[in-house]
């Protein structure tokens, strides 16, 4: 869909990204990394508005530098931050985007309004965006993005400054109308929740460079979930009995790391206890989430 | 339509994309018909038109001035009753705030983001900008042409005894209106804010005008003269029609000689100028966003 080969951006002294060589698979894509990181540089040398200091990005199969504006015909694009002309209804500026697009009037205005009646917008989109609260002005921004039926659809951090109920509206609505239209789906966020609910693969970047490209399946399936237990002596007859329960364990410094595998484990381990007479001095589930993950790679 | 037809119809959607340059116009010509719905450019255009009609009507069948002289007057200064300030007016009302809008709302991002380049981008706010000149000032001008063709009995020979003025009258529209309408998108792009880029526009056209008038009536130079764009249209606006150059200083007229090459060039050097103005502005959105 996207690749970037030793793509180098610099603003004065300051270096966005760093030689950043990655190649984004087709489907829905999280680009994650946090803020400062390179993201929306990347999606601007991606989309051709930026120009870069060093190195090439083709995207859907095209030189971005040779293949010229029309290239963004393909493109739907969410920018992060407000843009959205106040003046005007919901209606007239996303047709007007539509139009600037090279769509008739005609189809403009159809197609306006089903992108928008998907968004749930129902007689709001005839108010002046100046009305609009901000889970509508990024539903009209989405619009915008969709509306000329894009291979690709570009979002850059779409559920910003939204309330979590707006936040989980958005993305079940970008999850749904991008399968519905068969788009590709680039989503550029911080928040690691937003990849996890919409995107098949994630892609994380930081300090201007790729650290991982791993489809979010299998990155769930590296999670991992265990009881973190201290005991005193006897302490290998307390591992002896957690053996004979079949548990999973492991030395963790000073504790012991007990694979967790329901609640039924928390009655084993106290069983083990009882049956060693090692006393159990503490006993605490923890697990190895997707955040912790996440901040592994970007440390 | 049921729901399921609409999710199959969204389903299966292939986009018919139109060229850039379709583009380019329709967002010329969009803007240009939201333009004119505006009742204050609505009120200036229609101050332009009467001020034409009482020129057709009352001063042209006196005949005092030669054809090509009622042109250069009407597209000259008030004074000579022209319709200079309305075309200045249209300018400040419209022209200033095209770009500094899309610059302060941020759309220019989307519209940049589209399949636009940003010479695409001007251009298509500069044809808005033309349309509106042509309806204020060039349209004006080709009805006093027909007036004066209905004046001389319908007879068809009077368009080859006066083509130079037709293509003159044409000409010097345009020119008017490119020189008016890049200063506006100049002003509108570098102060970005309507109200400033207005006051910057009149200061662009007047102030200039205002010192070199005082330091002409002061030195009595006429290449004082041509620092002022108001005064370089006059003297180009005179060659084309093949009358004597005279400009005007504090509304009294004056005789000069200049020639057309110098004043040309120095208009085309505007126009270079502020065309590159407003593509280095936007090309410095790259470091702001």
């Amino acid at each position: 869909m996207i690749e970037a080969r030793r793509l180098v951006k610099q603003f004065g002294a300051v270096t966005a990204l760093a030689g950043l060589s990655v190649k984004v698979p087709e489907g829905r894509v999280g680009l994650l990394g946090p803020n400062g990181a390179g993201k929306s540089t990347f999606i601007k040398l991606a989309l051709g508005i930026f120009a870069p200091s060093g190195g090439s990005v083709t995207v859907l199969g095209e030189n971005v530098a040779t293949a010229g504006p029309e290239l963004r015909q393909r493109i739907g694009y969410m920018p992060e931050h407000d843009c959205l002309p106040d003046r005007l209804t919901g209606v007239e500026f996303v047709v007007e985007m539509a139009q600037v697009s090279g769509m008739g009037r005609q189809a403009a205005i159809q197609r306006t309004h089903e992108v928008l009646n998907h968004l749930r917008m129902g007689e709001e989109k005839y108010r002046p965006i100046s009305e609009y609260s901000g889970g509508m002005r990024q539903k009209v921004k989405l619009a915008q993005g969709l509306v000329h039926g894009p291979e690709l659809v570009i979002l850059d951090e779409p559920t910003s400054g939204l309330d979590p109920q707006a936040r989980r509206e958005m993305l079940r609505t970008i999850r749904t109308l991008t399968e519905l239209g068969h788009s590709n789906v680039l989503l550029s966020t911080h928040i690691l929740h937003d990849v996890e609910q919409v995107c098949d693969h994630v892609i994380i970047v930081s300090q201007g460079r790729l650290q991982m490209v791993e489809q979010v399946e299998s990155l769930l399936a590296r999670l991992e979930d265990w009881v973190e237990v201290r005991v005193g002596e006897p302490r290998a007859a307390f591992c002896a009995a957690l053996d004979k329960r079949k548990l999973e364990w492991q030395e963790h410094g000073p504790a012991l790391r007990v694979g967790f595998r329901g609640d039924e484990t928390f009655d084993a381990i106290l069983a083990a206890a009882g049956e060693s007479g090692a006393p159990l001095l503490q006993m605490e589930r923890a697990t190895r989430a997707l955040e912790d993950l996440y901040l592994e790679v970007v440390k | 339509m049921s729901e399921a037809r609409v999710m199959e119809r969204y389903r299966r959607y292939t986009a018919a994309l139109a060229d850039r340059r379709t583009i380019v116009w329709g967002m010329g010509w969009r803007e240009f018909e939201r333009l004119v719905r505006n009742r204050w450019v609505l009120l200036v255009i229609g101050l332009a038109w009467a001020q034409t009609l009482l020129i057709a009507l009352i001063v042209m069948p006196q005949g005092f001035f030669t054809p090509q002289e009622i042109h250069l007057r009407l597209y000259g200064d008030l004074t000579g009753g022209g319709i200079r300030i309305q075309l200045v007016l249209l300018a400040a009302i419209t022209g200033s705030q095209l770009v500094s809008r899309d610059l302060g709302d941020q759309s220019i991002h989307l519209y940049l983001a589209r399949p636009l380049t940003r010479v695409d981008y001007l251009l298509a706010r500069l044809l808005t900008l033309l349309l509106l000149f042509l309806l204020a000032a060039l349209a004006p001008n080709l009805y006093l042409a027909l007036a004066q063709w209905t004046d001389s009995g319908y007879a068809l020979g009077w368009f080859g005894d006066h083509r130079w003025m037709l293509l003159a009258t044409v000409g010097y529209g345009l020119l008017v209106s490119i020189t008016f309408s890049l200063l506006a998108l100049a002003c509108s792009a570098l102060t970005g804010r309507s109200g400033y880029a207005a006051v910057g526009f009149f200061l662009a056209v007047y102030f200039p005008s205002f010192l070199v008038e005082t330091g002409y009536g002061l030195v009595q130079d006429e290449r004082i003269l041509l620092f002022s764009v108001l005064h370089l249209l006059d003297m180009v606006g005179h060659e084309m029609f093949e009358a004597p150059q005279w400009v005007t200083v504090y509304g009294f007229f004056f005789r000069i000689d200049l020639g057309w090459r110098t004043p040309l060039l120095l208009l085309a050097a505007i126009w270079a100028a502020t065309a590159s103005a407003v593509t280095l502005r936007l090309q410095r959105l790259e470091v702001t966003h």
